[in-house]
């Protein structure tokens, strides 16, 4: 018998994939930030499925600020979590972090600030004053708006879109 | 050579009879003014063809004295590190060209020897009896600085073989670049030209008021040379004030825009381009949203419906708001619409569409109204239990046009016995009672507008929120310009007046303010900080109202008030 322990450790150790323990695939992204999170679903089919939820991003956009109650009806309705981080929340971060040191100069900006930002109830309810605006003006262009997910923002939304000059 | 025409005309009252006689007659004798170097004459400067020779000489011993002087740090960034100054940064500019300008403004005509200084003053040779008017302290603000000691012309081009002595001490008014500029200058043509642009503009203003249209159409033309020779800011502000005054003058009144689609969808651009309009919003709605507080059943009338941009943001607040949402009511009021479409139940739709959607309870009534003068309380079909706002964007300024009719709309506003009535307008006084000083307010006010926006547009940035953007926004408020400047009584609507004036107003009719508060500050502060070049843009709180303005100018006031 060639090596009968090792052969018993084989049997009682099984190779550890994420992807059969998807609770555990869950919460490690759940703690993901958006940039991250956008590249999950890239992965492979499952972390798609995942990544793409609506209740991940529900919990990457209220991370750090108690959400106000009955959001989660007007938020999905309005688009969902993923736009409105994609279109609003991450956008609105991302220019707000741009901040200046007290001799004029900037700091900040990126996708890395955004990630250790905490971000203020003031933050997003800017975003969802302007996730909302976003979705009334499609209503023009989408037949009988609300279509979810890839539309591009609306025109009044494009002043997050520009490069900013810093 | 001494100019042919170098005689001053009397100083008398400017423009009585005889001296505007002269001046017509000396603008008539400059025209056939043989031999005039053309090139140069366009500018404006009349220099004889003979005369090149001296001009030359000229400019080689402003280049012998600028390259001279190594040791002297100051010059040798001139000869070699000149910057040419950006025009676009208006106020700045004509500061530090004041400043800089090193004849006093209105000085006696000096001879032809330098046509280098000597083109700002003899060229406004025409217009030196009033002073007062002409001169830039005309521009109210702090566009303008009068310097306080004018050293004379001569010092500057002594020839380099004088005392050292005597060029340095001229040098320090070159390097002493005011306020914002902290590079070196030369003086260009552009620069005399700016200077000599606003100088034209204002003296054809004055001709305006003075009603001699001779020579106020010869200034003009000549604003239309100058002012292609600008760029950016100045270029697009000169000409819209350009084409404004020539309407007046050529009384080619601009028809009043009865084709309100047109006049929303420019209001869109101008919402996308900047942040003024949702400013506006923003500020308003939280005012709105504090008032509603705990009530169950909230009716909004706005007066200035457009496409509705200001109500998803508020409804969306309602919905999310802790105990739910209210029933939420919106009467909206408009004028009426020239092509078959119901353009305001079309807008009442898409809003129902939105409250559905985050389930709030939406009723919608729409209003045409020529006027909001002829609007009445009774015809809301107020209910009991309501609470009521009553919100007006750049609507109310309108209505100064018609005597009576803003004490009548208070009054009716009074009746309709809002919990709070949130106003926003324009920060500036283009009603007074002169031509010459509305026209002075709005060209600084719109300047500073105009400004405001080259940081908004997509220059150079991949975006679509790019130039035609920018564009619709210049003249969507082109219209206001022409408005202001061309139109007289009933049909000069842009009546814009600032907050005091607002206040006495309002405190008169019976209101007493409301405080925004901190969260509406911040909100905006926020708001500003999204746009690009926000770090132009700034909120000042006065006395409970937010104004949002360009550096140092407010621009645009939001006020609420409540029944006292």
């Amino acid at each position: 018998m060639a090596n009968p322990s090792a052969g018993e450790d084989k049997e009682k150790r099984p190779r550890f994939c994420i992807n059969d323990n998807v609770d555990v695939l869950v919460e490690v992204l759940k703690r993901l930030d958006g940039r991250s999170l956008g590249a999950a679903a890239g992965v492979c089919r499952l972390w798609r499925s995942i990544a793409r939820s609506e209740w991940l991003w529900e919990q990457l956009c209220f991370r750090h600020v108690a959400p106000p109650p009955g959001v989660r009806p007007v938020v999905a309705a309005l688009g969902g979590y993923r736009r409105l981080y994609m279109v609003c929340l991450r956008p609105v971060l991302t220019r707000l972090s741009k901040r200046k040191r007290l001799d004029g100069t900037t700091i900040g900006g990126g996708d890395a600030e955004v990630v250790r930002r905490v971000w203020t109830r003031h933050e997003v309810e800017v975003s969802l004053s302007l996730f909302c605006i976003d979705y009334y003006e499609r209503l023009d262009a989408g037949a009988g708006g609300g279509r979810m997910g890839e539309t591009p923002a609306a025109a009044s939304l494009m002043f997050l879109c520009k490069p900013v000059n810093v | 050579m001494k100019r042919e025409h170098s005689h001053r005309p009397p100083p008398p009252d400017p423009f009585t009879g005889a001296s505007s006689g002269q001046k017509s007659k000396m603008w008539e004798e400059a025209e056939p003014d043989a031999g005039v170097d053309e090139l140069l004459a366009v500018l404006g400067y009349k220099v004889k063809a003979s005369d090149m020779v001296e001009v030359a000489q000229k400019i080689e011993q402003l280049e012998q004295v600028m390259g001279h002087g190594q040791e002297d740090e100051l010059m040798s960034h001139l000869a070699s590190d000149s910057v040419h100054y950006n025009p676009s940064d208006l106020s700045s500019w004509l500061e530090s060209m004041i400043s800089e300008l090193n004849p006093p403004p209105l000085p006696p005509p000096p001879p032809m020897e330098d046509p280098f200084l000597a083109p700002a003053e003899s060229s406004t040779i025409t217009f030196q009896d009033s002073p007062s008017d002409y001169d830039l302290k005309a521009i109210p603000g702090n566009a303008v600085v009068y310097p306080q000691i004018q050293p004379p012309p001569n010092k500057r081009f002594k020839p380099a073989s004088s005392s050292s002595s005597s060029i340095t001490s001229a040098m320090p008014v070159w390097g002493s670049n005011t306020v914002e500029s902290s590079r070196p200058v030369v003086l260009v043509d552009s620069q005399e030209n700016g200077i000599r642009l606003v100088h034209a503009l204002m003296a054809c203003a004055e001709a305006v008021q003075q009603d001699n249209l001779k020579l106020a159409e010869a200034l003009v033309k000549q604003i239309g040379f100058l002012a292609v020779s600008q760029a950016g800011v100045m270029r697009k502000v000169a000409t819209y004030f350009a084409e404004a005054l020539a309407r007046r003058i050529y009384r080619l009144y601009p028809e009043n825009p009865q084709d309100s689609a047109f006049a929303d969808l420019l209001q869109m651009h101008f919402y996308e381009t900047c942040p003024y309009l949702k400013f506006a919003h923003f500020t308003a709605n939280q005012a709105i949203l504090e008032a509603f507080a705990n009530k169950d059943k909230v009716h909004v009338i706005d007066f200035s419906m457009k496409q509705g941009l200001q109500w998803p943001a508020l409804m969306q607040a309602l919905a999310l708001r802790p105990g739910g949402p209210p029933t939420f009511r919106l009467t909206g009021i408009g004028p009426p619409s020239h092509d078959n479409t119901d353009h305001l139940q079309e807008v009442g739709w898409k809003l129902a569409q939105l409250a559905e959607t985050i389930h709030v309870k939406f009723e919608y009534r729409g209003f045409v109204a020529n006027s909001l003068a002829d609007l009445e309380a009774s015809m809301l079909e107020l209910r009991d239990g309501e609470a009521v706002a009553v919100n007006s964007v750049f609507e109310l300024h309108q209505l100064l046009a018609r005597p009576g009719a803003i004490e009548k709309v208070l009054s009716a506003v009074k009746e309709m016995k809002p919990d709070i009535l949130t106003v926003v307008e324009q920060e500036a006084n283009h009603n007074g009672p002169g031509f010459l000083d509305r026209f002075t307010e709005s060209l600084h006010y719109y300047s500073t507008l105009f400004d405001s926006l080259e940081g908004c547009g997509g220059s150079g940035s991949p975006s679509q929120v790019s130039n035609q953007d920018k564009v619709m926004s210049e003249v969507y408020l082109g219209r206001q310009i022409c408005n202001v400047v061309a139109c007289e009584g009933p049909d000069r609507v842009e009546r814009h007046e600032t907050l005091a004036q607002w206040r006495a107003r309002f405190e008169s009719a019976g209101f007493e303010p409301a405080h925004l508060g901190s969260n509406a500050y911040k909100q905006a502060s926020m708001l500003l900080a999204l746009f690009n070049g926000g770090d132009g843009y700034r909120v000042e709180e006065n006395s409970g109202c937010l104004m949002l303005g360009w550096h140092t100018r407010p621009l645009i006031a939001t006020s609420a008030w409540k029944l006292s």
